[in-house]
């Protein structure tokens, strides 16, 4: 009975210990099991590979703060059209990556933080003399495999909208916020 | 006894009234918490790539920002950098709080930079 308890000790502790572990230091032949593991949350990146224009190759590569253009070693691009227009989905080193491709604004999140709360976006147009106050919120984000749908608010109003493709977008004269993940997709 | 039944019929519509009133209050209510602006380096001249700004923390549903002159990033934990396309163009943090956060901007190009933050908060 003893030896019962210890083994499910044991069992439960490996678990735990393997949970999680993506942020630890890998032998870099590891790569493709890293790129297996991260394919294994979005089936979007199962896709054939794409070319990402030159132009929004260096753009890129200025905003995300790679050095030159010769220095970007994105990976597994792909373009997707969302309600809201072209994104484009890529990984750098261990992180999962969105361009909004209609606004330019990007952003990376490593993929431990990426499987759990997705990567999100948001762009708008700053005050003007026209209009003095934010405005043109523009979302887009990017969610793991399971999820349905996202709540979300538009200035103080709710609504739900779905994903297609782990990726999902709404726009508004009000900032655009999520709310919550709702699972039951693949 | 026809009597006591009408009395706990009308005690049940007015249950049911109140009930009604409550959860039309409620469902009104929802959404219209008020929220505010408030700015936070705004503006600011950051005069070099990398160079930065803390606004005083404070509680948040949102954060935005812009630069007149290049892109900036704006940022509300260590994991995840958002940033702007360009001079003109905002970026903001699309996860709705609040949270409480030292509110950071960024400049991300060579070059000086006047950036301006706002801060959506409860």
């Amino acid at each position: 009975m003893r030896s019962i308890g210890l083994a499910s000790i044991f069992m439960l502790v490996a678990i735990v210990n393997g949970c999680g572990d993506s942020d630890r230091p890998k032998p870099a032949n590891t790569q493709s099991n890293s790129y297996s593991t991260i394919k294994d949350s979005f089936h979007l990146l199962e896709g054939s590979t794409e070319v990402l224009p030159k132009s929004s190759r260096s753009h890129l590569a200025r905003i995300l703060n790679t050095g030159s253009d010769s220095q970007f070693k994105p990976t597994l691009f792909q373009r997707a059209i969302t309600a809201n227009g072209v994104a484009w989905v890529f990984l750098n080193g261990n992180k999962v990556c969105l361009l909004q491709g209609n606004r330019g604004a990007a952003t990376c999140s490593p993929a431990s933080h990426a499987r759990v709360k997705g990567v999100l976006l948001g762009a708008f147009s700053p005050p003007s003399k026209r209009i003095p106050r934010p405005h043109d919120f523009l979302l887009m984000g990017l969610a793991p495999d399971g999820v349905a749908r996202v709540a979300i608010t538009i200035g103080t109003r709710r609504q739900t909208i779905p994903v297609r493709n782990n990726l999902f977008s709404a726009s508004g004269d009000r900032p655009v916020l999520v709310k919550q993940f709702v699972s039951g997709g693949r | 006894m026809t009597t006591s039944i009408l009395r706990s019929s009308r005690l049940m519509m007015a249950l049911a009234a109140t009930i009604g009133l409550l959860a039309i209050g409620l469902i009104a209510g929802q959404g219209q918490a008020k929220a505010a602006w408030s700015v936070f380096c705004n503006p600011v001249n950051l005069p070099t790539y990398g160079s930065y700004c803390y606004g005083a923390p404070r509680t948040a549903y949102q954060l935005m920002g812009w630069g007149d002159q290049h892109s900036v990033c704006v940022s509300v934990d260590q994991a995840t950098r958002r940033c702007s396309a360009g001079p003109g163009h905002g970026v903001y943090t699309p996860t709705f709080g609040p949270f409480l956060v030292n509110p950071l901007i960024v400049n991300n190009a060579k070059g000086s930079n006047t950036a301006h933050g706002i801060v959506y908060q409860p």
